[in-house]
């Protein structure tokens, strides 16, 4: 019996040590996954390829003059670019210049809302990507608006928010961050090469470095792959038993034909629009032309902003508003 | 440690993880995690269905010395893994990851094999416990 007492002593301390253990476990796993900001790279402007830099100093984008026109939200405005003066037409859900191409069309189907930019570039170095904060890690967040504004975008939308996740290829304007293979159910990459032409490469290996030799600029890892060859990717698994199958806001990218883009982003959660499923996203692309395409974060991470205005309804479904998270894709000149 | 108390609180449990994780979808806009939403089978087969069998196959394995231990450690074994699972499908849900989850799942596992090998100790030495003999 005295035996049997000094075990159950004993049990009792090691039930209360593990409780307090696993609390403490669990919380700083939370903390760490969900709020403790962490820096691991911070991007100077020499970390950038010497082109980009190139095209930042011939562009001059700040010396830009407004000529208002004759209605209120269309207006003109005359780039002074080292002498070579440039037209530019902007209005609520536009963007031109002999560059860049950018219209927004608002849809409204089925009862969902969403929004389709077509956007044409005259060279692949208008499309760009930026970190929060200039930073690369994790935590570490700003909303699309802050993002785009902060590195002069015309038009922007979110990423796929690398820094929420500790695995998944990341390279952002030619540079390689993160060359840690994916083991989530998402089987393909999204890469953006040097001529500006979007292609997947599987999750299973590391293989950063070799994509960086061949002059992939950018990549993303939320997926899935929604578009290939112009047809629904119906037969990839991910699609059909997606762990996020409901309808929900979206963002998501595809690419029409060389420098001709597609990004939609859909609002959901919301009375004035459920949202899509990605199968319904990877038919808007089809519908529309887009050869390629490659599903982002979604849900409240979901906006679009185009010359200083979000052009979407961003919500999580609890809190309306932009949510900040780690990067975006934007189109600049600058 | 009362073999019937362990079968009843594994089963109590895995009720209580079913739940917890039925809620927590309900506010996962329709995004879910096979880990969560399957935690509770693991407490079902690895805890209560494991403790049955030994009821049917040891009805006296209560008796044994190292009985006590074994239970001790698989049970940690099996509540650290649980917690992990969970963990981990939260993170799923909201799209994230952790490289700390798969220490739950380490040391989880880790607990629950030693205390396999307790186990496997007791049945090969038959030692009874003093107040048994």
């Amino acid at each position: 019996m005295k035996n049997s007492h000094k075990f159950s002593a004993k049990r009792i301390r090691w039930t209360a040590i593990l409780i307090i253990v696993m609390i403490l476990s669990s919380a700083y796993t939370l903390l760490d996954a969900f709020v403790i900001p962490k820096s691991y790279v911070v991007v100077a402007q020499e970390q950038i390829g010497n082109e980009v830099i190139d095209i930042q100093d011939d562009t001059k984008v700040d010396n830009i003059e407004v000529v208002e026109m004759s209605t209120s939200n269309n207006q003109v405005d005359e780039a002074q670019t080292d002498g070579v003066q440039t037209e530019v037409s902007i209005t609520d859900h536009s963007y031109i210049d002999e560059h860049i191409n950018i219209s927004i069309e608002t849809i409204e189907e089925d009862g969902v809302v969403f929004y389709v930019a077509d956007v044409q570039l005259s060279d692949a170095s208008y499309l760009k990507t930026a970190f929060a904060n200039d930073i690369f890690g994790k935590n570490i967040t700003e909303t699309t608006s802050e993002m785009a504004e902060a590195n002069n975008a015309i038009f922007a939308i979110n990423g796929d928010y690398y820094g929420f996740r500790d695995t998944g290829l990341v390279i952002r304007n030619g540079i390689l961050y993160r060359d840690v293979s994916s083991n989530t159910t998402n089987d393909q990459s999204l890469t953006i090469d040097s001529e500006g032409n979007l292609g997947f490469v599987d999750n299973d290996e590391s293989i950063g470095t070799e994509l960086i030799e061949s002059g992939i600029l950018q990549s993303f890892t939320f997926g899935p792959t929604l578009v290939v060859d112009g047809q629904v990717s119906a037969t990839n698994e991910d699609i059909v038993s997606h762990h996020v199958q409901q309808s929900n806001p979206r963002t998501a990218i595809g690419q029409i034909s060389p420098l001709h883009y597609l990004f939609i982003v859909v609002d959901g959660r919301a009375d004035e629009s459920e949202g899509m499923t990605l199968q319904e996203l990877a038919q808007a692309f089809v519908d529309r032309g887009a050869t390629v395409a490659y599903n982002l974060d979604g849900g409240g991470s979901s906006a679009m902003w185009l010359n200083g205005n979000i052009i979407n309804n961003p919500t999580s479904g609890r809190k309306d508003g932009e949510r900040k998270i780690s990067d975006i894709i934007y189109i600049g000149n600058e | 440690m009362n073999l019937n108390k362990t079968i009843i609180r594994y089963v109590l449990y895995a009720i209580g993880v079913f739940l917890f994780a039925k809620i927590y979808t309900l506010f996962g806009h329709g995004v879910t995690s096979l880990w969560m939403s399957n935690a509770y089978l693991y407490l079902l087969g690895l805890g209560a269905f494991v403790f049955i069998l030994l009821k049917i196959i040891l009805p006296d394995i209560a008796q044994y010395k190292g009985y006590r231990l074994f239970c001790q450690t698989y049970n940690s074994g099996m509540a650290i893994l649980i917690n992990g699972m969970l963990l981990y499908g939260i993170l799923e849900i909201a799209g994230g990851t952790s490289v700390y989850v798969s220490w739950f799942f380490g040391v989880g596992i880790g607990f629950m094999a030693i205390g396999v090998a307790l186990f496997m100790k007791t049945m090969i030495s038959k030692d009874v416990l003093p107040s048994s003999v």
